[in-house]
């Protein structure tokens, strides 16, 4: 058993370095010298690293330009279908009305529209537009974050759902009786809520505007500073030689803001699949998506439970400000005072799995998931 | 909020339907005139008016040997590719289950970071590793001016190791979550009734993951078929003499080379019905594991 064990680690091990080993080499050939990047015997290490690829890629060939016009595409794109993505999720999970399941399955199929194939009638949508708004024909960054925008929509509005439906109804309903708005509800309740998961929505909106090459390569023709990174990465293969060292520290470029990026929110991303591909259904991988949804958005720490099996279910108090207030009104509501300090198991409901409710984990903070904190439940 | 009736929804709704609706609907609805119209340079350029041909466009299409040459490339390297994805993806997630602390970590780092490569970076920085004289690959196994682009399979090979590279993370990860949600006790259950690791895993695992395991092959099919930015950086544009075309590249090369707008809308639109055929299927089996709308 030991054994067997250790030679899986090994094989695990090799795996994961045969997985970043072309990283590792992109990395790697950005900063070889010359020499031996056109070496007939390449070594997978290097004793004289050196900057020239970068200052070549930087310096001649302008590509810090391309570098902000692709962030800036991308933090516009992110800015935008986060908002749009935002009222559309609170409209499909806070009401009810006709045509809701319609819509939701809209945004459903709309992820599967192969938008390769939209490029043609985009093209010429975009070209006519040009005519009239100068800001968005081709050769602009502003097609680019229009269509953009589009693109990541349905895929934002179908994971933020999740995150928004996780947000327990009481404290919309409190902050109503205590007098709030619609308009205060959206902007001081549910939106500091969201804000987690809308990160999370972020960073899949931010990759894919930045990883486009498709829509880059058809809009932006004959601009060539409104170039982004992926067009503009194609510029050194030659026909007669390439520039493995320019290409390589330009692939660098544009791969370690995304990796340091993805690895930072690698956790959360996990959590916002759950959303899309509902990782969470019931018989399996829900507590997955659950799970970390619960653990890494944050300030919320919402214990979902059943209606109507006695014991509270609803958000921890906390926070500062009038979130915080209604928060902890909306907790002190449903809850008698019995079930302070009892824990149990909450039944499935609908074939969930069980969910521990944890009152000593109330009391102390929502920060620490039930189990950890209080090993008594388990 | 509320849940009696009230217009508050449709103002929520609005600007996601306007930018929905016109970038995505009226797109649809354009692809599908274009693909019924005479559409070529000519017309983009005003010279000549735009003439309504029918069916035309799809006729000869359909009598085109090279279109069902393309599709059959796309249907196998697309169908490849999902099981090359899938195979390494679950295997690597059961492997997660049995290893140590510090090796998981380790793998799940390196299948992120593989995950989150764009796909041009990805794609060059493997046409480097093959290079024919400079390629890593060549030099360590000793194989002298061999192109691996030149070939039409080992071009595809290569296209399709890039793309599992990039894609089978996800596989891993969906499938690592749903095996750790598996209740012990059915796994240990199993164990005492003397299964083995193959048996747990086709009668126990498989069974139960069922429902992700179809929403992590459509969601693979459907991504693998779409595959553009690879084949397009990797082969130029796909490959010589168009060997390595796949339906997106045909159609877009169709339209934006050769200036066959309406031609390559035709493509276009086979293409969408395929994926909606197998959406449809996604969507079925959504319903079926009980996902609630």
């Amino acid at each position: 058993m030991r054994a067997g064990r250790r030679v899986l680690d090994i094989v695990a091990v090799l795996i994961a370095l045969v997985t970043v080993f072309p990283i590792y080499w992109m990395v790697l050939s950005a900063v070889k010298p010359a020499g031996e990047i056109q070496s007939l015997d390449q070594r997978p290490w290097t004793l004289a690293p050196s900057l020239d690829a970068f200052r070549r890629v930087l310096a001649v060939n302008d590509f810090g330009r391309y570098l902000l016009n692709s962030l800036i595409v991308a933090l516009v794109v992110v800015a935008i279908s986060g908002l749009i993505a935002f009222l559309a999720a609170v409209a499909l999970t806070r009401f009810r009305f006709r045509f809701r399941t319609t819509v939701l399955v809209t945004f459903l199929i709309a992820q599967m529209v192969p938008i390769e194939a939209l490029t043609i009638p985009l093209f010429f949508l975009v070209r006519d537009i040009g005519g009239v708004v100068p800001g968005v024909g081709l050769n602009t960054l502003g097609a680019l974050m229009l269509v953009h925008t589009a693109f990541t929509l349905p895929f934002a509005i179908w994971m933020l759902r999740g995150f928004v439906s996780a947000i327990p109804d009481e404290l919309d309903e409190a902050a109503q009786l205590d007098g709030a708005g619609r308009f205060t509800v959206l902007w001081r309740i549910l939106f500091p809520l969201v804000a987690p998961g809308l990160a999370a929505v972020s960073v899949f909106s931010f990759i894919h505007a930045w990883n486009d090459f498709l829509f880059a390569r058809t809009f932006i023709i004959s601009e060539a500073d409104n170039q982004t990174l992926p067009m503009a990465l194609l510029v050194f293969f030659k026909p007669d030689e390439n520039d493995w060292g320019a290409i390589m520290a330009a692939s660098s470029l544009m791969t370690v803001p995304v990796l340091i990026f993805f690895l930072v929110v690698r956790r959360r991303l996990v959590a916002g699949l759950g959303g899309r591909s509902r990782i969470d259904t019931p018989t399996s991988c829900g507590t997955g998506g659950a799970r970390h949804r619960r653990r890494f958005s944050g300030r919320l720490a919402h214990r979902p439970g059943p209606p109507g099996r006695g014991l509270p279910a609803g958000p921890v108090a906390r926070g500062r400000g009038a979130a915080g207030r209604l928060r902890r009104r909306a907790v002190l509501r449903p809850a008698d005072p019995g079930t302070t300090g009892v824990a149990g198991t909450v039944r499935p409901h609908r074939g969930r799995t069980p969910v521990r409710v944890a009152g000593c984990a109330a009391r102390r903070g929502p920060a620490l998931h039930a189990r950890t904190r209080c090993p008594a439940i388990r | 909020m509320s849940r009696v009736r009230t217009r508050a929804p449709l103002w929520l709704l609005l600007p996601a339907a306007v930018v929905l609706g016109g970038l995505f609907l009226y797109p649809m609805y354009q692809l599908g005139l274009l693909s019924v119209l005479d559409f070529t340079q000519a017309q983009v350029s005003g010279g000549q008016p735009t003439r309504f041909v029918g069916a035309e466009n799809y006729t000869r299409l359909l009598t085109d040997s090279r279109f069902w040459d393309v599709l059959l490339a796309t249907v196998l390297f697309a169908a490849a590719c999902v099981l090359a994805t899938l195979a390494v993806g679950a295997g690597l997630a059961v492997l997660l289950t049995r290893v140590s602390r510090i090796p998981r970590l380790m793998l799940s780092l390196a299948a992120m970071a593989a995950w989150a490569v764009p796909a041009v970076s990805g794609s060059t920085t493997w046409m480097f590793l093959f290079d024919t004289d400079l390629g890593f690959v060549n030099q360590l196994f000793g194989i002298e001016g061999f192109n691996w682009l030149y070939d039409r399979y080992t071009a595809f090979g290569l296209v399709g190791a890039v793309v599992v590279w990039a894609s089978f993370p996800f596989v891993m990860v969906t499938l690592y979550a749903g095996i750790e949600a598996v209740p012990k006790s059915v796994l240990e259950a199993a164990a005492l009734d003397g299964a083995g690791t193959w048996r747990t895993f086709w009668q126990i695992l498989v069974p139960i993951l069922r429902p992700v395991l179809a929403i992590v092959v459509i969601q693979s099919i459907i991504w693998d078929f779409k595959v553009f930015t690879q084949i397009w950086v990797m082969t130029r544009g796909g490959g010589l003499a168009g060997q390595n075309l796949t339906l997106n590249v045909y159609a877009y090369q169709q339209a934006f080379a050769s200036s066959e707008y309406g031609r390559g809308a035709a493509i276009g639109v086979v293409m969408m019905l395929i994926l909606l055929a197998v959406t449809v299927v996604y969507l079925r089996a959504l319903r079926r594991s009980g996902e609630q709308l």
